[in-house]
């Protein structure tokens, strides 16, 4: 399986959307992400990574009935309280003869830590990487790796660097075979002034960490670089990025887009060869497997199959159905017939499971919609007003999964009937969501 | 002497009942004969209602089920046709009368002057066989014959959703589930 290091919050927000796209099929394989920031993570990936963990079939396992899944592993990398000079020195007052002196300039050095890095990838240095295990960024083997982030930040400017070095070390020490690439994002948005980011910053730091990839990766078989000086800028929306129904760039050569596609290109590509200069390993120009009018397609079909089936109920329907088969075909049926089996078993006998579907129902409505300040599913996506009219015969359509191909029983997973029920309610907002009409 | 009084007396009633009947009128036996036509059309309307709300439930699940979304909820669809069924049965029964008139097709047996009817007493039995307004012609009972027609496709509704839920008890989803256990 592919593995995607996604760093800081430009890799944040492209993973954020390859995982909505592969949601919504447009991607067809499963792939492993890790996500590290210094901030917090997007409210849409961790909604992903739970509703992600509900399609297991077993404990450890990768897998949902009919399909490998993405595994989704995230680490917020706590930043330390204080500035880099108290950290360096541990003391509130640092002397100013400290050696800390000579790696920071004053202004850097005293920026608090805990609101960000300020576009300043040096301060990364103080940033402990113990949590960054080994096991998190392990490469995959016989495929590809590919790091994601921004060469001009401050997180992913300082971590994007050691962490593919961490990762090209992992490859000797345990003898696999990959392909490291990375998805680099340049000067892309127009700087915050106001929060002193000046662009001059931004130019300086895309170079500084261009030259360090290229002095110490020299295993980084094919990068692309987003973005630069002289590229088209457009407005970054930070706060935005981590609201419920986060829109979708408007332009197919919208920056962060272009990341989506040439993450998907580099994840995918087996045909292009090693190449011994580093410049030429640049991938200029790609076709990609996907358009963004496409993906809104993609987009509005999911959407209203999920809602359509939720909206019209559409397992009681089946539950109270004397032609079962004529209206819903035989895969939906064989799918629920199969968790509420499970449930019987889960839940102590067939007495107490007489509501099955009625709870499937309802965690469907409450996983969709989400709860309080949970996120639901509907929230990961951006918000459509005009969706499709779904006809219940484009229902047996979706390519539900064979329930026949399912694998055993495990009681780990499947804790209680109530537990049974959820995670049925999540597969079937999957294949839905996948398949669209 | 007698016979004489009694003979003008009857010639006396007959004229007055000569003079007194409008032109045109029907008499009493044809209105009776007719009424009796619509009775046994109202009757036949009800068993109509009744099988065609089965016929159009299971009609609806396999014409309607994979494009509308009432026709997919089987409730649903039991009630949507028994309504249908009823409005039918309605349209046929009470409305055709009045708009087309009596005299073909459906109404051949019963002529056209029927309506005339309505004003004249002739021991009409009324309807359901004198349960429901004897005395009154069955042409003027047409709400009675409504709720009659109606009520009849509501049991055909009736049994089409004892029907349905045999079937799904008998190989339903649950059915199907705990079938699979075995």
């Amino acid at each position: 399986m592919t593995k995607i290091v996604a760093i800081g919050g430009t890799g944040q927000l492209v993973a954020y959307h390859y995982l909505q796209l592969y949601l919504l099929g447009v991607i067809p394989d499963a792939f492993d992400v890790v996500v590290v920031d210094t901030d917090a993570i997007i409210g849409g990936i961790v909604r992903i990574q739970s509703f992600l963990d509900l399609l297991r079939v077993s404990e450890g396992d990768s897998s949902a009935i009919g399909a490998a899944i993405p595994t989704v592993s995230t680490l917020r990398i706590p930043a330390p309280e204080g500035n880099a000079f108290e950290l360096l020195s541990g003391q509130k007052d640092v002397p100013a003869q400290h050696p800390a002196h000579a790696f920071f300039d004053r202004e850097s050095a005293q920026q608090p830590l805990a609101q960000g890095l300020y576009a300043r990838p040096a301060l990364s240095a103080v940033v402990p990487r113990k949590q960054l295990s080994d096991t998190l960024l392990m490469p995959s083997r016989e495929s590809m790796t590919v790091a994601v982030g921004s060469i001009i930040g401050g997180t992913s400017g300082g971590l994007i660097a050691p962490t593919i070095d961490r990762m090209k070390s992992l490859t000797f020490d345990h003898e696999i075979k990959t392909r490291l690439r990375a998805v680099l994002f340049g000067q892309y948005f127009e700087p915050d002034e106001e929060r002193g980011i000046q662009a001059i910053r931004l130019q300086s730091n895309e170079l500084a960490v261009m030259k360090t990839l290229e002095e110490s990766l020299d295993r980084l078989d094919l990068y692309r670089i987003i973005g630069g000086p002289d590229s088209p800028k457009s407005k970054r929306m930070t706060e935005k990025e981590k609201d419920k129904n986060m829109p979708w760039p408007e332009h197919e050569d919208h920056p962060v887009w272009d990341g989506v596609k040439s993450l998907d290109f580099l994840l995918t590509d087996t045909v292009m060869p090693f190449r011994d200069r580093f410049e030429d390993r640049e991938v200029a120009s790609l076709n990609a497997r996907f358009s963004l009018k496409d993906s809104r397609e993609r987009l509005k079909s999911g959407l209203s199959v999920a809602r359509a089936l939720i909206k019209h109920r559409v397992l009681e329907k089946m539950a109270a159905e004397p032609f079962l088969g004529f209206l819903w075909g035989e895969k939906l049926p064989a799918l629920i017939s199969h968790y509420w089996r499970t449930a019987a078993r889960s839940g102590g006998g067939w007495d107490r499971v007489q509501n099955f579907v009625s709870a499937v129902h309802g965690h469907m409505d409450s996983l969709w919609t989400g709860q309080g300040d949970e996120w639901g599913v509907a929230d990961v996506f951006p918000a459509l007003t005009n969706i499709h009219a779904v006809k219940p015969g484009r229902v047996a359509e979706v390519k539900w999964p064979d329930a026949a191909i399912a694998p055993n029983f495990d009681r780990r997973v499947f804790v209680s009937a109530d537990e049974t029920a959820k995670r049925a309610a999540a597969v079937l907002l999957f294949w839905g969501l996948r398949t669209g009409v | 002497m007698r016979i004489g009084r009694q003979l003008l007396t009857t010639a006396t009633l007959l004229l007055a009942s000569v003079l007194v009947a409008q032109p045109g009128l029907p008499r009493r036996t044809s209105c009776l004969q007719w009424d009796q036509a619509y009775n046994q059309i109202i009757i036949l309307g009800m068993a109509g209602a009744a099988i065609g709300s089965v016929v159009f439930w299971l009609g609806a699940a396999f014409l309607f089920g994979r494009h509308a979304w009432w026709a997919a909820s089987p409730r649903a669809r039991v009630w949507v046709a028994a309504f249908f069924s009823g409005t039918v049965a309605e349209l046929l029964v009470v409305v055709w009368p009045r708009v087309l008139g009596f005299g073909r097709a459906l109404f051949s047996a019963i002529d056209p002057q029927y309506v005339d009817c309505q004003t004249t007493p002739f021991g009409a039995p009324g309807l359901l066989y004198g349960l429901i307004g004897p005395g009154v012609n069955a042409y003027s009972q047409w709400p009675a014959i409504t709720g009659l027609l109606y009520g009849a496709a509501l049991v055909g509704g009736v049994v089409a959703w004892l029907i349905s839920e045999a079937i799904v008890r008998s190989s339903g989803l649950q059915t199907t589930a705990q079938g699979g256990e075995a």
